[in-house]
């Protein structure tokens, strides 16, 4: 009952003063915005480095033999998977799983006639590749890895290839340009052919762009003089099944008899974790910024209304309420702050985010990546909640202070004040 | 036994390097359903009297007992709950709160009893009504002229049905009939409820109306 009238006093006297609330809720609101769109900017960020490097690079899981992860970087063609269509089938089963394409990963020389360079090969099939680098729901992009000048590849056995954008920079290639790749076989013998440069790529990690070349698998296959691959891509429905299906997958092949290891793609793509780390924490100095901000808006507005309720804060103590109930009072009107401000901030937060992300943030590439993007913001719950908690919080914080020096004026002169 | 007995109080306050003696040893005992004036100049002590009397300070020295109960021994939420069971306060300066209709306005102090809903609002309607103000129950406190505030002052300071109203200087910010009137009001209750009135002033006209009048000067008592 006391909180009623409480609640409603306290929701009364903000609208007292009606400039001076609206500014204090302004600030409260823009940095409820500020936190909404940045931290939105960086969940497009994440969102998009993560699907951009699934969809082009690692897949949701890679499936090797077993042993590949330890001791495949020095010698790939012992672990290569035997009979790769029937895991393949067995693995295409699953309702999660969308797509499962195979690859085989060598080093090779890739020579123009002039120069020779060192880069990593990938023998791939071009439609699994292409149906891997479709993107959903990632706004303003289609293709996690995306042939900008020339053509992907497209035949199986065909002798194309095509080449990252660094190394088409380095090696001055252009699309029709003749090349030769050598390669050390299964067996250790020398191979070479010679293929046509289809078409230049870049994919979300610069690295793969710099020495990356892709070739049609079965091309690879008699390059390498083997009918085995090295590597099975499984593409999920959704990234976030990830771990659901690895262990159902995992317990399941390991059941029928299959020796293989399954490797998720957060365990791949270490840049991806450390820009999410170093954002966070970008994200966190921001939190505390806003904190800040609402704290001394608040302060400020609640030592005002405290200065000019002065005699009120006297009458109502006089009439019989406790010190601790002048506090409730006051920290209800901070509260109150708080939680309109939050609010609106939301509301202000979740409107402008949608404008931006229907326009689109024109972006330079970013740091390991080739290709100029277009930003959006992507709003997720945690995002909101964050808002509206640190504006409340900040609001209980900083009323505390003014409520506290409310609470312990002297009646008598309380009531004296003029 | 009276209701108010006062004995040998002393207040001193402090102000920079001086002390100022407020009242010097006061002893005054008032009846149940009495109508009181304390009347003396500017500067006298009849503010700090009524204060000491009200809970709201507590004397340098001397005690004070209201109903019996030494209200010198309190502590400071002992005598916020004394004065919301006990006492009724009337201003010089009406002290409504302004976002406050009149009639939440005088249901103020029921919020901190358990007073059901229906009851509170009966109750403060009443005495709306008591003061002449029942048309203006949903009218907000500058929307009412000084004498109307007043009033409704008087119905939040009698709705807790306290023993004893102090008001100070009740009459000192309302034109000389509209004070009258004021003062007849608070006469009118002092004798159909019974309710004891301590008020003070420096009114002649006001002090007239007294039942008893102690006057004070330089925070000694010199005729009652």
């Amino acid at each position: 009952m006391k909180m009623t009238i409480f609640a409603s006093l306290a929701f009364r006297n903000l609208l007292r003063n009606r400039t001076r609330t609206l500014i204090t809720l302004s600030a409260i609101s823009f940095g409820c915005i500020g936190l909404i769109l940045v931290g939105g900017f960086f969940e497009d960020t994440f969102l998009r480095l993560r699907e951009g490097q699934i969809h082009s690079v690692y897949g949701h899981l890679q499936v090797h033999k077993q042993g590949f992860s330890t001791r495949g970087k020095t010698s790939p063609f012992e672990f290569l998977l035997e009979k790769p269509q029937d895991i393949a089938a067995f693995i295409k089963d699953d309702p999660n799983v969308a797509l499962v394409t195979p690859r085989i990963g060598f080093s090779a020389l890739l020579s123009t006639g002039e120069t020779t360079y060192g880069v990593f090969a990938q023998g791939v099939d071009p439609k699994g590749e292409d149906q891997l680098a479709t993107l959903d729901g990632v706004r303003h992009a289609e293709k996690g890895i995306a042939v900008f000048e020339g053509q992907d590849l497209e035949a199986e056995n065909s002798y194309d290839i095509v080449v990252g954008k660094g190394l088409a920079d380095t090696l001055n290639l252009k699309p029709s340009d003749r090349v030769t790749l050598l390669v050390t076989t299964v067996a250790g013998g020398l191979n070479a052919l010679d293929l046509t440069v289809q078409g230049i790529f870049f994919s979300a990690s610069e690295e793969f762009d710099d020495r990356g070349i892709r070739i049609p698998i079965r091309t690879a296959q008699s390059l390498l003089r083997t009918d085995k691959v090295q590597t099975l891509v499984v593409c999920l429905r959704k990234t976030e099944d990830t771990d659901r299906v690895l262990n159902s997958l995992r317990d399941r092949l390991t059941a029928q008899g299959f020796e293989v290891e399954l490797i998720p793609w957060y365990e791949m793509a270490d840049f991806y974790r450390r820009v999410v780390q170093l954002y966070r924490r970008q994200f966190h100095v921001l939190i505390i910024i806003v904190s800040g901000i609402v704290i001394l808006s608040i302060f400020n507005s609640m030592n005002m209304a405290i200065t000019e309720r002065t005699r009120e804060i006297g009458t109502i103590m006089a009439l019989g309420y406790r010190r601790s109930e002048i506090q409730q009072l006051f920290v209800a009107e901070g509260f109150f702050l708080g939680l309109i401000g939050g609010l609106l901030g939301l509301l202000g937060g979740i409107l402008s985010g949608s404008i931006i992300s229907a326009l689109g943030i024109p972006m330079p590439p970013p740091p390991g990546g080739t290709a100029a993007w277009t930003a959006a913001i992507e709003i997720k719950p945690y995002l909101l909640w964050t808002a509206l908690i640190v504006s409340l919080i900040s609001s209980i914080i900083s009323s505390f202070y003014p409520a506290r020096k409310a609470a312990h004026l002297v009646v008598a002169e309380a009531l004296r004040h003029v | 036994m009276p209701l108010l007995q006062v004995d040998s109080v002393f207040k001193d306050y402090k102000l920079g390097k001086t002390t100022v003696h407020a009242l010097r040893g006061v002893n005054l005992a008032v009846k149940k359903g009495e109508f009181t004036a304390i009347a003396g100049p500017s500067g006298s002590g009849k503010t700090t009297l009524l204060h000491l009397i009200g809970c709201i300070e507590v004397p340098t020295e001397g005690r004070i007992f209201i109903d019996g109960k030494d209200v010198t021994s309190l502590d400071a939420d002992e005598l916020a709950d004394f004065r919301l069971t006990h006492l009724g306060f009337i201003f010089q300066t009406f002290n409504l709160i302004p976002v406050l209709t009149a009639l939440e306005n005088v249901e103020f102090p029921l919020f901190k009893h358990a007073v059901p809903k229906a009851e509170r609002v009966k109750r403060s309607m009443e005495l709306l009504d008591t003061v002449g103000l029942s048309d203006y129950a949903k009218h907000k406190p500058e929307e009412l002229s000084g004498g109307q505030r007043q009033r409704v002052a008087i119905a939040r300071a009698l709705v807790t049905r306290p023993q004893l109203v102090l008001a100070d200087e009740p009459t000192a910010n309302l034109d000389h009939d509209t004070g009258a009137q004021i003062l007849q009001l608070m006469k009118a209750i002092n004798k159909r409820h019974g309710t004891t009135f301590i008020f003070s002033t420096h009114d002649p006209l006001i002090i007239e109306q007294a039942d008893r009048t102690i006057h004070i000067v330089d925070g000694v008592i010199t005729t009652d």
